[in-house]
């Protein structure tokens, strides 16, 4: 039984409207990362599960320097313990 | 009717505390009908004994959050803990570099990010105060029960 | 951590970002969240429910009922955060003895005032409280009615209340809790600038160079705000902070220079500036030819006391709020008294902490933000001290300007927004209009479609003058609405309490808890609260924010606007209204109260398609009635300086800053280029004035009403705690709160312990000629008292340390001065 450390979090990535696609492509790209969902305005939900915090703010900046990203808020953030023995499979 | 009454608004707590009193002024008519307040039933012109003094929990493991956001509680003393210009005690113990080796909570990745969103190398400024927004838990039954309910599945 | 564990927080983070950005979720995402109930979360944004700062907060609901909250991340005030308070809303509705139905005091089925409640319709309720309102009218008329409201009523609460008294009962009897609060700030703003509420906005944090605390401890008080300026002061080193106070608490934790004076004597520190910034040439001579005037304020005004007291009797010019004209010359010379030796003395402060302070204001190049709340406000010199620190600003010129900026903070979520700029107090009608001046009732009455005449000219009982009639029994029949008076106001013994109890009144309190108030009621009627309803608050910095209701009310609840449009309901027009006033509109015989102000094409306009699917209040009305209310209500401040946006437009938006003309706000008021009242041309026009200028007020030093004596040794300041709101009502109900700060205690120089054998911990009695109270005692807490002074906070009922504190006001805001009085404390 080993307790890992987990972080959930989520951002919104504001970028271009023009460009939303093709920065949604590059941001899918990462590891780590899922789209959850993104609107005409060039808004992307972007939610992250990672093992270790510092991931967490390397992946914002990789994100930030993507071209045509306006911005990058971190939304939010949890640190689960994750016991791997009693994890269920979908 | 009355009977109606207390079954309404009897909430343990208020009603089983011993009536606390000492002297009491001369004031017409004072009466609080049989509803209690945080105060309990002591009459307003009544001057209440003082509660005993808390004693703020200390050392215990971390103390489980009702909702995803909640800040979480501070589960020991702070006593003569600086936070100031000069020194942030809580740093010492709770910053990335030092809280895998003291066994303690880290600081949430949130509080690397300025005003404006951008990711630091440190914790914001505007983080700095801990203790607006942890706070640490006296060693006390509440006044009042609180019929919040988690969602489902944090229960 | 179950996989449902982990997807539910995944959901979450998903979900919170979703509802922010305005995206709707993939289907993928859709899927997870819908795959298991549990985790449908709906979030909404809303105003924090506590202090003035007005935080926004995204609230979870789920099942009808709330389930979470967080701070906004896109809100433009906290930017995601949120004190520990704030954090804890999810709570505050859900405390085990919420009220559930009216209670009335009765016996053998009657009401009787010396009897226990007993539950009772909502009929029953209004019937008795409608006689007793009819009978007191009839017996004394409009001026043996009456009501406190609160800075934390919604705008259309307060403005459906305003106007139920000063234009349905005609009787100006009405004053909000934020007469404790912020009069005094109201005062000095417009003897200064003839126009109400800071010019500034909380952009000034970011562009301050320096920051001067003149009584106001923000780190627990405005903690959000206290984020912004500790971001600032650890980002710029070169910015400094100046905390003053009369005891050292929290906010000097972040000090470069610390300030402990004397009470009362930060009269004389501010004019010692203005004499600093005269002598050492630092005047700005373009700003102060072009933008001010010089005037002196009468002095030997009295305390605000009883007109009996013999204090009142010995002023020479009691309640006086007049100000004559002078000359810089005759101000220099007003000024040049208070020298740093001389000011030193008197303060306790040493003379290179005050030059180092005065330097601040003088040094051209240093952009400063002046703060204060009830340590300048709860003053019975509070009016003069608001204007001596806008004098010092104006001397050098520095206001309205980015970082430059005289700002004085508001306790309440609404203090601003409903108390102010909707005008519930005794004086005032909305935007800035006074009941005494004919040209503005006029106004009001054309408005409100009302005949001339309705509104009374004569100012009705303001807070402290409501206790003192109810004791004296001039007004009979009073309702308290959404706040806890009784725990609040001062000297509760000599005259809330016996008001409240005067067997010749009838007292309504309505609130979602059994509070001190309530227990000293007749009648109390069960409120409904925060997201319970749709609403709108405004904050300090002139941020109109509005929400949409969230969740049902707890059963049995009914909002305020419901009970004031219900009780109106019972009262024909006739019952209120002479005969003459009837005369000049007969079109309005024979119709209610309720009629004639609400459903007037105005207030029933907007039909109840256009409200959210979930609004009860606009559903038992059968029209939008918020917006109805909202719309009238602006339609006093659009073209006048108080501009505000289309109702419907502040469910789009975080908040806006009035006025908001062609769709923007204004960050910066009297100010070119910031504020498009100000003419091209000008650089600054304080409008609020016929000519265009501020006033730069001198007005003395003078003595507080009561110092510590031989007897009674120690002077005691009130005031608040970060983890509780005012008397604590909610936060209390909160357990993590309450275990927080679970009592109040009385913070105590260790030397003063040690000379009354008192120990940490040791119960005390304190006493003051008025009253008594018993707590603990502590040494060594957040609060550092000097010696000869003790703090104790005012949120815990069991203490109710208002027994103890003197109902002194400024005899011309006719604020209590909370800060200070003296007391003797003793080991029990």
């Amino acid at each position: 039984m080993e307790n890992q450390e987990v972080h959930v979090s989520s951002l919104i990535v504001h970028v271009r409207p023009d460009c939303l696609e093709t920065v949604k492509a590059r941001v899918a790209e990462l590891d780590d990362v899922e789209i959850y969902g993104d609107s005409e305005e060039g808004k992307i939900v972007v939610v992250l599960e990672t093992t270790k915090q510092k991931y967490i703010t390397d992946i914002i900046d990789k994100i930030n320097n993507l071209k045509d990203v306006l911005s990058t808020s971190l939304i939010f953030h949890q640190i689960e313990q994750l016991d791997s023995s009693c994890e269920d499979d979908l | 009717m009355k009977q109606v009454l207390i079954a309404l608004l009897v909430t343990g707590a208020l009603y089983s505390l011993p009536v606390q009193s000492t002297e009491v002024a001369n004031i017409e008519n004072v009466n609080n009908g049989g509803v209690a307040s945080l105060r309990g039933i002591t009459e307003l012109d009544t001057t209440r004994k003082a509660d005993p003094m808390k004693r703020v929990e200390k050392d215990r493991s971390p103390i489980d959050r009702d909702y995803v956001y909640q800040p979480p509680l501070i589960p020991h003393q702070t006593r003569h803990y600086e936070v100031s210009l000069n020194a942030n005690k809580c740093l010492s113990c709770h910053s990335w570099k030092y809280a895998g080796e003291m066994g303690a909570t880290k600081i949430s990745v949130t509080h690397y990010q300025s005003r404006e969103g951008q990711v630091l190398s440190d914790v914001s400024p505007r983080r700095y105060f801990c203790l607006q927004c942890h706070v640490t838990q006296a060693d006390a039954a509440p006044l009042v029960e609180n019929e919040f309910k988690r969602v489902d599945s944090l229960r | 951590m179950k996989l449902t564990r982990r997807a539910l927080i995944k959901a979450n983070a998903a979900a919170s970002a979703a509802a922010l950005a305005g995206v709707n979720l993939s289907v993928s995402a859709t899927n997870l969240i819908a795959s298991s109930d549990e985790t449908k979360i709906k979030w909404d944004k809303a105003p924090c429910r506590f202090c003035g700062t007005g935080c926004s907060v995204l609230v979870g609901t789920q099942d009808g009922r709330v389930v979470a909250t967080q701070g906004d991340p896109e809100a433009p005030v906290n930017k995601g955060l949120n004190c520990v308070k704030g954090y804890f809303l999810s709570k505050i509705m859900y405390g085990k003895d919420r009220l559930t139905t009216p209670l009335l005091r009765m016996k053998n089925g009657q009401y009787d005032k010396d009897g226990d409640f007993a539950p009772v319709s909502w009929d029953q309720a209004f019937d008795v409280m409608a006689d007793k309102w009819k009978a007191a009218l009839k017996a004394k008329g409009a001026t043996s009615v009456g009501m406190f409201g609160s800075g934390q009523w919604t705008v259309m609460e307060g403005y459906a209340a305003s106007k139920l008294m000063k234009a349905g009962f005609r009787s100006n009897n009405i004053d909000p809790n934020a007469r404790h609060c912020m009069a005094s700030a109201v005062g000095g703003f417009m003897r200064t600038f003839g126009i109400d509420e800071p010019m500034g906005c909380y952009d000034d944090f970011e562009h301050a160079d320096a920051f001067v605390l003149w009584g106001s401890n923000m780190a627990e008080m405005h903690p959000i705000l206290w984020t912004r300026l500790t971001d600032r002061r650890l980002s710029h080193p070169h910015v400094r902070v100046s905390v003053l106070s009369t005891f050292k608490h929290r906010s000097f934790e972040l000090a470069d220079n610390e300030i402990v004076f004397t009470p009362q004597t930060d009269l004389a520190i501010a004019n010692y500036i203005a004499n600093y910034i005269i002598e050492t040439d630092a005047v700005n001579w373009e700003f102060v030819n072009k933008h001010t005037h010089f005037k002196r304020a009468t002095t030997d005004i009295g305390y605000g006391l009883r007109n009996e007291h013999p204090m009142q009797k010995a002023a020479a010019n009691p309640n006086s709020g007049k100000m004559h004209p002078m000359t810089f010359e005759e101000y220099k010379a007003s000024v040049a008294e208070y020298s740093v030796e001389k000011v030193s003395q008197l303060s306790g402060v040493s003379e290179e902490k005050l030059i180092t302070l005065a330097k601040l204001y003088a040094d051209p190049k240093t952009k400063v933000m002046s703060l204060w709340t009830m340590g300048m406000n709860q003053h019975t010199r509070g009016v003069w001290m608001n204007s001596l620190v806008y004098n010092i600003h104006l001397l050098v010129g520095k206001i309205s300007q980015p970082g430059n900026s005289p700002f004085s903070l508001t306790g309440q979520p609404s203090a601003c927004g409903t108390a102010r700029e909707v005008g519930t107090f005794s004086h005032r009608l909305p935007a800035d209009l006074v009941v005494t001046k004919k040209e503005h009732r006029d106004i009001a009455e054309k408005i409100w479609k009302l005949p001339e005449g309705t509104i009374p000219a004569k100012p009705g009982f303001h807070a402290v003058e409501q206790h003192r009639r109810l004791k004296d029994g001039d007004m009979n029949a009073y309702w308290v609405m959404c706040n806890n008076n009784m725990q609040a106001a001062p000297n509760l013994m000599e005259e809330g309490l016996p008001g409240y109890r005067n067997p010749e009144n009838f007292i309504v309190c309505s609130d979602p808890y059994p509070t001190v108030t309530a227990q000293a009621a007749d009648l109390i009627l069960p409120t409904a609260m925060w997201v319970e309803k749709e609403g709108a608050y405004g904050n300090a910095e002139r941020r109109t924010q509005a929400w949409y209701q969230q969740v049902k009310p707890i059963e049995g609840a009914k909002s305020d606007l419901w009970q004031l449009l219900e009780f109106s309901k019972r009262f024909n027009i006739e019952d209120v209204w002479p005969e003459d006033l009837l005369a000049s509109m007969p079109e309005y015989r024979g119709k209610t109260v309720y009629d004639v102000l609400y459903r007037n094409q105005q207030v029933d306009a907007f039909p109840l398609s256009e409200a959210q699917e979930l609004n009860d209040d606009a559903r038992d009305q059968g029209f939008y009635v918020q917006k109805g209310l909202f719309e009238e209500y602006a339609a006093f401040g659009r073209g006048h300086g108080h501009d505000l946006a289309p109702y419907d437009r502040y469910h789009q938006e975080r908040g806006l800053r009035w006025p908001v003309v062609n769709g923007k706000e204004t960050q910066w008021r009297f100010a070119e280029g910031s504020d498009p009242y100000v003419e091209k041309g000008t650089g600054f026009q304080f409008y609020g004035k016929p000519d265009n200028k501020a006033n730069i007020i001198f007005a003395p030093y003078e003595q507080p009403p009561e110092v510590p004596n031989e007897e009674y040794d120690l002077w005691l300041c009130t005031g608040r705690v970060l983890e509780h709101w005012h008397s604590g009502t909610m936060t209390r109900r909160v357990p993590e709160l309450y275990r927080a700060v679970p009592d109040a205690l009385c913070y105590i120089h260790p030397e003063d312990a040690a000379k009354r054998n008192l120990r940490r911990g040791d119960e005390v009695l304190i006493e003051s000629v008025r009253g008594e109270v018993r707590c603990r005692v502590e040494t060594r807490g957040r609060n550092r008292p000097p010696e000869g002074l003790v703090f104790v906070p005012w949120f815990d009922a069991r203490v109710l340390i208002n027994k103890v504190t003197l109902d002194a006001t400024d005899p011309l805001s006719k604020q209590t001065d909370f800060k200070k009085c003296a007391v003797k404390i003793s080991k029990v």
